[in-house]
């Protein structure tokens, strides 16, 4: 009896297998088919309507209402965004005149959309950072969908949504999606954020003051965000910075940002500083003098190489390397590094003859391409 | 006495009959679980990236391509090369030759035009002593070959992560090509969770198939019939279970052909293990025992759509010297890591996978011959209907076949290869042969590597004949 029952068990899940398979099979040629039917449907609505306005005349409320009517469905919206690609290759002013007629589309979709998957909704953002739709509705019923996104848990929903706020450029509107996304329950990467921070339309010199005004008062995800932003905008913040230098209390990395936007502004007190730090490394803290010796490239002079030659023959390998990683950007020539190239420290030598080996086959090599 | 001993026989093959009932329930459950999973997660996946559910995660996730070669002149240009072309923007490729008595060596320095240099390299984990190093500088990509005293492959991977220069490593085979989006494939997880330490990659066997740069150029099922058959079976254990244990955080195996890892992680587990055969499943299994152990979050994934090409073998003799490794290298991480079962902050690894892997592959021949020996025995004592035996092991093999083919299917249609009707034909005729002849020959050989046949050749290379990539 058992072994029947097995056997009815298998027959069982084999014909539901087949089944499955043959859903499967009809779902994803339904998709093809479908995307294929229905854009071309839409792609001759879209077409008639660009040509229209083309012509110089105006689109009924009727045409806009049937068109986003369809575009509730995600593979219409696709096929849209096909077809007024492929169109704005020929008809650029004409699709321009179009997208800002569809604002009211994409209003109206806005609110249907907080129903829809994630997928989708990553998918609707996409689409309105593509043709910027939300600058032709400040303030309005889009960009507040837009903001809501950023507190979505599905990280291309996230994403997508602050490629529209960075497009935007409001810095109001950053500094809320800021706050969702660093007090948020999800992860988001930080250098996503930075990059994307780097990639703002609007007055960077106002994002960076406002950003930093909050800064000691959020959480260290976000401070570090803020920071990591600035030093790579090479902002002029530079009493800012060293404060943060200067306190002991500080965490460890925050500290290290401060000590490599130093790297790219200089200042006289933040170098004198990391020299001390360079020259007296301790042992449970070694990454402080790993970063200032890897630092202390954008200072030239003979103070500087003299610390940097000490740091060569330091035990930590990570001092020596960034050491001579700064010698190699203070160009400093063989000859003038002859005392450690013929030294009896071994480790030193050969991290320091490996930058200078290199530096020679790089510029050899450019030479041949040339 | 006689009515009593056939009781006491009818007894015992009731119990042995019970336990393969619970058995096979067992198996053809994870089977069609896994099959329906990985199916659905592929169409789901296909759906995000057409509606561009990605991001640009090419310039944060920077990686070290470390190959490990041993004896691989003939091959080992063509894969850099197609390393070099790979679409992603910040990567290395470090080559370690691993004391090959070929030209190995020689086919890359002349090939990428390779200086000599004196590079120190910081060894963070054992490994054998480096001979010399070669880089280039004329590619866009940093390409650096490191020339090593012999120590087997798991060395030569360990003395890779100590030269690496960035935070994940992926560790690949000479003899395999990766698509040309792997790796913005492979780093996705990493950007989607901060606790990632491992992420899995697709194996897909390249006998047939025409890659150039990375790119697809045309797909058709391999011509020799042992490749075609493996082609099935990687499909089912690749797509299928993999992506199942996946979403329960319980992978256990991650390809050395193609796999994603998080060097600092890697380096305070201790790295690879040289003394074991299988050291990509060691290391994964030992990330799982160091996080478990440590109480540190993490997660182990597999990303279904990076894809690495890679040969399979054509001989027989060589498929079952490479299953040979395979089982001893299963053998050994079972043994050595025990200590994951029932642990709290990975309950389903100590209850599904541990056992999973310890029921259906590990002691797998074992069961399967006393089951063939209980049915030769249950005939003997006329306990058998035979036709009724048939009947399930036809039932058995067409069930094997619908998932097979399930999962050959869906992996076909969802990254849009396109396969003629002939290989379609070809593909549904060769799982039966699939299912009841290479499976019972990988029988034999997993039990001849249970049983400890040929133990002295551990730790090395596992050498099968190969050719040159797209012949």
């Amino acid at each position: 009896m058992s072994v029947q029952l097995l056997v009815y068990i298998y027959l069982f899940v084999s014909v539901s297998m087949i089944v499955f398979n043959i859903c499967h099979v009809y779902l994803y040629n339904s998709d093809d088919g479908t995307y294929r039917r229905r854009s071309k449907s839409i792609n001759k609505i879209v077409t008639d309507q660009i040509l229209a306005i083309e012509k110089g005349e105006s689109l009924s409320e009727k045409q806009i209402r049937m068109i986003t009517r369809k575009c509730r469905n995600m593979w219409f919206l696709d096929a849209w965004d096909d077809r007024v690609t492929l169109l704005s290759k020929d008809h650029e002013k004409a699709v321009q005149q179009y997208v800002l007629i569809m604002t009211a589309m994409f209003r109206s979709l806005s609110v249907d959309m907080k129903k829809k998957p994630p997928v989708q909704q990553a998918h609707f953002a996409h689409v309105i950072w593509k043709y910027s739709i939300a600058k032709n509705d400040p303030g309005g019923m889009i960009i507040s969908y837009i903001l809501s996104l950023t507190s979505s848990p599905n990280l291309y929903c996230r994403e997508n949504a602050m490629k529209v706020l960075y497009a935007y450029g409001n810095v109001d509107y950053i500094l809320q999606a800021l706050d969702k996304i660093g007090y948020g329950d999800t992860f988001h990467n930080d250098k996503l954020l930075v990059d994307g921070l780097l990639t703002f339309s609007g007055d960077h010199e106002e994002l960076m003051s406002r950003l930093l005004e909050e800064c000691e008062y959020q959480n260290d995800f976000l401070q570090q965000v803020i920071l990591n932003y600035v030093r790579f905008q090479g902002g002029e913040y530079r009493d800012y910075f060293w404060n943060i230098l200067q306190d002991e209390e500080e965490d460890d990395e925050i500290r290290f940002i401060a000590i490599r936007y130093f790297a790219k502004i200089t200042d006289e007190r933040a170098e004198k500083w990391i020299k001390n730090v360079a020259q007296h490394p301790q042992d449970q803290r070694w990454e402080y003098a790993a970063i200032s010796a890897g630092s202390l490239g954008a200072y030239p002079g003979e103070e500087t190489v003299g610390i940097l030659k000490q740091c060569l023959c330091h035990g930590n390998w990570y001092i020596r390397y960034n050491a001579a990683l700064s010698l190699e950007r203070l160009n400093i020539s063989s000859r003038e590094l002859e005392d450690i190239l013929e030294g009896d420290d071994r480790y030193a030598r050969e991290v320091l003859e490996y930058r200078i080996r290199m530096r020679q086959y790089e510029k050899e090599s450019k030479e041949a391409k040339r | 006495m006689a009515t009593e001993t056939m009781k006491t026989i009818q007894l015992i093959f009731g119990i042995i009959n019970l336990f393969f009932i619970t058995y096979l329930i067992g198996y053809s459950t994870f089977l069609f679980l896994s099959s329906v999973t990985g199916a659905l997660t592929l169409y789901n996946r296909r759906k995000e990236i057409l509606l561009n559910n990605v991001s640009n995660q090419d310039v944060y996730v920077p990686v070290t391509i470390i190959v490990p070669a041993y004896n691989e002149e003939v091959t080992v240009a063509d894969t850099v090369r197609s390393l070099l072309n790979l679409d992603y923007q910040l990567y290395e490729i470090v080559v370690v030759n691993d004391g090959s008595s070929d030209g190995t060596a020689k086919a890359l320095i002349e090939a990428f035009d390779m200086k000599e240099i004196g590079r120190p390299i910081r060894r963070r984990i054992a490994c054998q002593d480096v001979e010399s190093i070669y880089e280039s500088f004329g590619q866009k990509i940093p390409l650096t070959l490191i020339n090593k005293k012999n120590g087997g492959k798991a060395d030569a991977l360990n003395m890779g992560i100590n030269a690496s220069n960035y935070p994940y490593f992926i560790c690949m085979d000479a003899d395999s090509m990766l698509q040309y989006d792997s790796l913005r494939e492979i780093v996705r997880p990493v950007m989607e969770n901060e606790h990632v330490v491992a992420v899995g990659g697709a194996i897909r066997p390249a006998n047939g198939a025409i890659i150039d740069k990375g790119y697809v150029k045309k797909y058709q099922l391999p011509k020799n019939i042992l490749a075609c058959m493996q082609l099935l079976e990687y499909e089912r254990s690749f797509l299928a279970a993999r992506i199942l244990l996946d979403k329960f955080n319980g992978s256990m195996i991650i390809s050395g052909a193609f796999g994603l890892f998080h060097k600092e992680t890697v380096i305070e587990a201790g790295g690879y293990d040289p003394t074991t055969m299988g050291e990509d499943m060691e290391l994964v299994v030992k990330l799982h025992e160091y996080c478990i152990l440590n109480k540190r979050p993490y997660s182990i994934r597999y990303a279904t759509n990076a894809i690495c090409w890679s040969q399979v073998p054509e001989r027989l003799r060589d498929l079952c010297k490479q299953r040979r490794r395979w089982h001893r290298g299963l053998i050994q991480c079972m043994k050595t890591h025990r200590i994951m079962i029932g642990k709290q902050n990975n309950i389903m690894i100590g209850l599904v996978s541990y056992p999973y892997f310890m029921l259906y592959e590990l002691y797998s021949p074992i069961i399967e011959i006393i089951g063939v020996l209980s049915m030769i025995g249950a005939y003997f004592v006329d306990l058998l209907n035979v036709p009724y035996m048939i009947m399930f092991f036809m039932i058995y093999a067409i069930f094997g076949m619908i998932m097979t083919l399930t999962s050959f299917f869906s992996r076909i249609l969802t990254i849009d290869l396109t396969i003629s009707f002939e290989d379609m034909m070809k593909a549904i005729g060769l799982c039966f042969f699939e299912i009841v002849i290479l499976r019972f020959i990988m029988v034999l050989v997993r039990l001849w590597a249970l049983l400890g046949i040929n133990k002295k050749k551990q730790n090395q290379w596992g050498r099968i004949n190969r050719s040159a990539l797209n012949k």
